[in-house]
């Protein structure tokens, strides 16, 4: 039953609920997740019965409104909510009664933790005596409500802890997570995952990766979240990446450190090699290997207590040439983030955010060894995202949380401009040439195998990426039921429109592919043949993605907490001529439960059943997009008089389109959205205080993947050969997109975890992970029947986790030594490798016709360990403190492959292009006041 | 039995979320999709030849009649290696007026083409070209077809009178040999991976032997003839459509496919200071099957008219090509 406080509450929202709902149907929305977390405790007597009207004042430096106090309820139970993440002072005051004196005095805990999305719980025992304030250091190390497997890593682990200067970076401690800057987390695909910046998604809506580089110093809480989150979070096949970033604080704060990372202090590895040994040439890996980030960050108040800001600034510039690549990768970027939070008064909060990331890459061909300077090319990107907040604090237990967002992201790609610099020795311009002028005419041209290139880039792409979303939520909290049970209920819906403009060309519209008589010597080149295509192409995508929900956090008892509730995702996305390709509308019901068994948060046994559905991602639906080059083939001096062995390309017969100037894919008419459902068990102990032990379970069966199925080539019984072809033509391949519930991943992962809590001047995590998946791709779209008769080999072993692995982090602050403090920090990861003989490869990026690999056939992943040690020296200066940060990288320079180029196939080997960066010596000061 | 309001609707939103969940689990794509499955039976004389070798003393040289001339010896045999590779294909009919062998449906000839395209709706083969690590074998070996390799070797050398030879010219004389080479240019460790002899054991036996082969003899009174299943994976059914199928057979003497087989494509053996393809399957054979069939090729007369997916083919090879 309702009270009549809240329905009254109801009513003064139903107006804004109309404006907003306009709002929804106006602009359209995106998953928008918790950026805070909460605090709620008990408060007990010497006796140890319930205190009610016990005052609980929450004080903390990241509280903007100043301080908030509460009474305990009948239960003598407080609650706090919306809090920020950080560390709070908790103060208790015993109840006064008129003509009396309570016997119990005040207490003050310290060091309360709130994490994001997670609930602190805090009871207070409150003794007889004296009346002055006792001080206690204490924090709950579980967190007994909650039913998410995942990991947050706070700011004080960030920077204490050698992770690496980027969130990409910092993640991979987390247990579950794989891969690389788009890591494979909880057995999805790299392109399966959700980005949140400050609760608002910034993946990227084309590709499913990251969208964004971002300000690390700007961080304070980054959480990974595997399965067996609540209705609010969506979307996501794979796991979620959630960054909140920081607020300000009612103190004026500067903070600046330049960090330099050098991997050309190893020993050198000069000669390539692949895998197992067989030396391709004479150039080696690693010829540069160098990082510098100059980063400021000012925070503050612009009105004590009412608005705070925070600026901040890291350009980061990195020269590396880790592939054996001449040319090294020039990546220069600019972080930039400007962030301001207003509450006027307690019921209102208002946060604006912006964050840009314009960047310039060079030499963006690190795949190719032979590859000379004037045909590398150069991306310019840059990602944006501005948001507005307004979170409504209607009474202590309701609230509405309001957002609007906007991102957009640029990548153009094009052959490096003109210089008239003297000391260029490529790329020069014409002597009546502009300096800068971009070269779209000049044809590029490439060796055969893609081994040789000359003259230019020979592409250029523009792509323009929006997103525009409007979410909102309203949540009651504390709600009674008849049965004394209590709920704590949340809805919400979401929309986002999204927008895809891309133009992308060859250059002068023809592409050269030549033979080298001899090796490497561009001056042999006889031409081989070359291809002409039409102009460039233009393609505008667009989609609209919305989602509803409504969920409950039930406790029917004190120790028991019932998470449940259901989602509904609906997406459409259109390919270049506005047909409708992917659509669809999903439930995802969940249903989680947590129990702490002894009612002491000391101990939980939680797990459940959740579906989690995909939205979709445009670069899916522009797999049919009708916009396509049409090309014709021409052959040049290589072909004059009959070649031997060169199969269907020796005849002059096929002097034809062999691309029709539209795109043979198409999409099946009943897609579905693909889905996961996952079943997890977590067990969670601690064995001394702040200490604490756990076993997670999880098991996600994802269905439905996106399958490019051919329907045109027919293959013989191994699927090695095309024996004929349904459409009278067997060099094209016609797709035809599907969604069947064949194409399919399993996975399973056992996690054993240790973790300290930070007190004590230490803190750290170990933990230990065994998964298995198998299924039919690693990769988001199958492939699996793409040629027919692979369906019969279809699932295997995949290499998107690792069968076991371990993750061991902390940090230690030698006592003894404050404010001087000095702090030792340690990181290792090990991945194991995978029986390649066992793997299966069959998705579309690995080809039609392979299906078992061979033993030795060198695909990922060999083990990798990477070890990496940090010292960080605290020095009490003038008006602020002085961090001096050295930090060894990946320690034991370990050089495992992780990825390989099939172009360089030979003797059943892949070529080893990237492999584990080297050891790294990073030097880092931070100057804080 | 009451239950408090409370609880009654707990259960129903129990039981709505499991109705979600079940119906959201029920999708069917609306495609006619199966894994096609039938019987080929292919007459016992299309597998059967004379070979005619040399007689060899007990050194091994050859024995010569009186005038100098060497003597040599007939035999005809009948054996599932001299099955070529069976290619199967799902056509819109099956008609006999378009050449003197009954032919699959086909559109009007075009760009001087004597016959036009069939536009297969499907097909497999039963038995492929496969890489069998000698240039040798190039458009000479056929999986499924060979039970392990010293019977590779020995019918090569025995039957055929054409021993096997390595890049240099020298005779391959063991099965060992042959394997040995195989794994150090693949780097296989298994039969399996190589594919090219009985390597499953399909009828579950617990033997590697002629019994998993493509095709197993059957006797029979009205004559023997090999038969074998297959299975056509993924393929959309049309309801009538029919199944047909044709047999190549090697050309006497050479043993060579060298109708459906293109010696430019296939596998690509570059090891050491070789440079030579496998060979492979011509990417049109079931499109243009008149291409490629020749005298003493085998088609089937009738063509399965598949209204059933779940129905077994039966496909009978029985038309000789004059």
């Amino acid at each position: 039953m309702l009270s009549i406080a809240l329905r009254r509450t109801l009513h003064r929202l139903g107006a804004w609920l109309a404006v907003i709902a306009v709002s929804w149907l106006l602009f359209g929305q995106t998953a928008h997740a918790q950026t805070t977390g909460q605090l709620r405790g008990t408060v007990y007597d010497d006796q140890g019965l319930e205190v009610p009207g016990a005052t609980v004042t929450l004080s903390g430096d990241q509280m903007i409104g100043g301080s908030q106090t509460v009474q305990t309820n009948a239960m003598g139970q407080y609650r706090f909510v919306q809090l920020l993440p950080g560390i709070y002072e908790l103060n208790v005051t015993p109840p006064v009664f008129e003509g009396s004196e309570s016997p119990l005095r005040p207490q003050t805990i310290e060091g309360v933790q709130v994490n994001v999305n997670a609930t602190a719980v805090i009871d207070v025992n409150l003794t007889a005596g004296e009346m002055d304030t006792i001080v206690v250091e204490q924090g709950t190390a579980i967190d007994t409500e909650s039913t998410t497997i995942g990991q947050v890593l706070t700011k004080e682990f960030l920077q204490k802890v050698p992770t690496g200067r980027s969130y990409q970076d910092a993640v991979q401690l987390s247990v579950g997570v794989t891969g690389g800057a788009n890591p494979n987390m909880g057995g999805g695909a790299a392109n399966e995952n959700t980005f949140l910046l400050d609760g608002a998604t910034v993946t990227d809506p084309v590709t499913g990766t990251f969208g964004n580089n971002f300000n690390f110093d700007a961080i304070q809480q980054i959480e990974t979240i595997l399965g067996g989150f609540d209705p609010e979070y969506g979307q996501s096949l794979g796991g979620i990446i959630n960054i909140v970033t920081e607020s300000g604080t009612n103190n004026l704060e500067f903070e600046t450190s330049a960090f330099y990372i050098n991997g050309n202090w190893r020993p050198r590895k000069d000669e390539r090699f692949t895998s197992d040994g067989f030396q391709l040439g004479p150039t080696g890996f690693d010829q540069t290997f160098q990082i510098i980030q100059i980063a400021g960050k000012v925070s503050g108040p612009l009105v004590q207590d009412k608005a705070w800001f925070v600026l901040s600034y890291q350009h980061s510039r990195s020269l590396i040439a880790a592939n054996g690549i001449p040319q090294q990768r020039d990546f220069d970027g600019h972080y930039l983030l400007a962030k301001l939070t207003v509450q006027p008064n307690s019921a209102h909060r208002i946060t604006a955010l912006f964050q840009t990331d314009p960047t310039t890459i060079d030499n963006i061909d690190q795949g190719n060894p032979f590859t000379k300077a004037e045909a590398q090319g150069r991306q310019a990107q840059s990602g944006f995202v501005g948001q507005l907040r307004w979170q409504w604090f209607v009474n202590p237990d309701t609230n509405l949380d309001t957002r609007v967002s906007l991102q957009k992201i640029s990548i153009e790609q094009y052959s490096v401009a003109c210089t008239h610099n003297p000391n260029s020795d490529s790329n020069k311009c014409e002597p009546d040439e502009l300096e800068g002028s971009l070269d779209l005419e000049t044809p590029g041209r490439i060796g055969a195998f893609g081994a040789f290139s000359s003259v230019n880039f020979g592409q250029y792409y523009f792509d323009d990426r929006w997103r525009v979303s409007v979410s909102s939520k309203f949540s009651a909290l504390a709600i009674e039921d008849p049965l004394g049970g209590q709920h704590d209920i949340k809805i919400g819906i979401e929309t986002e429109q999204l927008i895809n403009n891309t133009v992308q060309g060859v250059s002068g519209n023809v592409l050269y592919v030549d033979l080298n008589e001899a090796a490497a010597n561009p001056e042999t080149f006889k031409n081989y043949y070359w291809q002409e295509t039409t102009g460039p192409i233009r393609q505008r995508n667009t989609g609209s993605v919305w989602a509803a929900f409504v969920q409950d956090a039930y406790k029917p008892v004190n120790n028991v907490t019932i998470r449940y509730g259901l989602r509904l995702d609906n997406t459409l996305l259109r390919n270049d001529l506005g047909e409708p390709v992917i659509r669809g509308t999903m439930f995802a019901p969940r249903l989680f439960a947590a129990w702490d068994p002894f009612g002491d948060q000391k101990m939980k046994i939680a797990g459940g059943y959740g579906r989690f559905n995909e939205s979709g991602r445009q670069a899916v639906a522009g797999f049919t997009s009708i916009s396509a080059f049409g090309s014709k083939l021409f052959f040049g001096e290589f072909f004059q008089g009959a070649q031997p062995g060169l199969g269907p390309l020796n005849t002059q017969e096929l002097m034809f389109d062999i691309n029709p100037k539209q795109n043979p894919n198409v999409a099946h008419d009943r897609l579905r959205l693909p889905s996961v459902d996952e079943l997890n068990l977590i067990i969670q102990r601690q064995i001394v205080t702040d200490v604490t032990f756990g076993v997670n379970f999880q098991a996600k069966f994802t269905r439905h993947l996106y399958e490019p199925d051919e329907v045109n080539l027919i293959y013989d019984e191994d699927g090695s050969q095309v024996i004929g072809s349904r459409r009278a033509n067997p060099l094209i391949n016609y797709l035809r997109l599907r969604t069947p519930r064949e194409a399919r991943r399993n996975y399973y992962r056992l996690d054993f975890t240790l973790a300290k809590r930070q007190s004590r001047r230490w803190g750290g995590q170990a933990t230990y992970s065994y998964t298995f998946i198998n299924g039919t791709s690693n990769n988001s779209l199958s492939g699996t029947f793409a040629n027919d008769p692979q369906n019969q080999f279809a699932y295997g072993p995949l290499a998107t986790a690792s069968q076991h692995s371990a993750r061991v982090f902390g940090f230690w602050d030698i006592a003894g030594t404050d404010p001087n403090t000095t702090t030792i920090g340690g990181s290792l990861i090990y991945n194991s490798g995978i029986p390649l003989e066992r793997l299966y490869w069959n998705d579309q990026g690995g080809g039609f016709s392979n299906r078992v690999r061979n033993r030795n056939f060198y695909w990922q992943f060999n083990d990798i360990w990477e070890l990496s040690v940090s010292v960080q020296q605290a020095i009490d200066v003038r008006r602020g403190r002085l961090l001096v940060d050295l930090q060894l990288l990946n320690a034991l320079n370990n050089r495992a492959p992780v990825s390989f180029n099939g172009a360089f196939f030979r003797e059943n080997r892949l070529f080893a292009v990237q492999r584990q960066d080297p050891l790294r010596i990073q030097l880092g000061i931070r100057y804080q006041f | 039995m009451h239950r408090h309001p409370s609880t009654r609707r707990f259960v129903s939103s129990a039981g709505l979320l499991l109705a979600l969940t079940s119906v959201s689990g029920c999708y069917s794509e609306g495609l006619e999709i199966y894994d096609l499955t039938g019987t080929v039976r292919i007459p016992a004389d299309a597998a059967t030849y004379q070979f005619t070798r040399p007689v060899l003393d007990d050194a091994g040289n050859p024995v010569t009649d009186d005038s100098g001339n060497p003597v040599t010896e007939s035999e005809t045999r009948t054996d599932v290696k001299l099955l070529g590779p069976v290619y199967i294909g799902l056509y819109a009919d099956v008609r006999n007026d378009i050449f003197a062998y009954p032919y699959p449906e086909a559109g009007p000839p075009v760009a001087g083409a004597n016959v036009g395209d069939t536009y297969p709706y499907g097909g497999t083969t039963m038995g492929d070209y496969r890489y069998a690590c000698y240039e040798f074998f190039q458009c000479r070996m056929v999986s499924g077809r060979y039970v392990d390799f010293d019977e590779i070797v020995s019918w090569w050398k025995d039957v055929v009178g054409n021993p096997i030879t390595d890049r240099t010219g020298a005779p391959v004389l063991t099965g060992a040999a042959m394997e040995d080479t195989c794994y150090t240019l693949r780097r296989f460790t298994e039969p399996l991976e190589l594919g090219i002899t009985a390597a499953i054991d399909r009828n579950d036996d617990g033997l590697l032997d002629a019994n998993d082969l493509d095709f197993t003899l059957v006797e029979d009174p009205d004559g023997d003839y090999f038969e074998g299943e297959f299975t056509i994976p993924q393929a959309e059914f049309f309801p009538g459509m029919k199944a047909w199928a044709m047999l190549e057979r090697p050309s006497a003497g050479s043993f060579l496919y060298d109708d459906t087989c293109n010696d430019e494509l296939g596998y690509q053996e570059f090891t050491f200071d070789q440079n030579w393809r496998a060979g492979a399957s011509n990417q049109d054979v079931l499109n243009r099957p008149a291409g490629y069939l020749n005298t003493g090729d085998r088609v089937a007369s009738v063509g399965f008219e598949w209204n059933d997916p779940w129905e077994p083919a039966e496909i009978v090879l029985d038309f000789e090509v004059q």
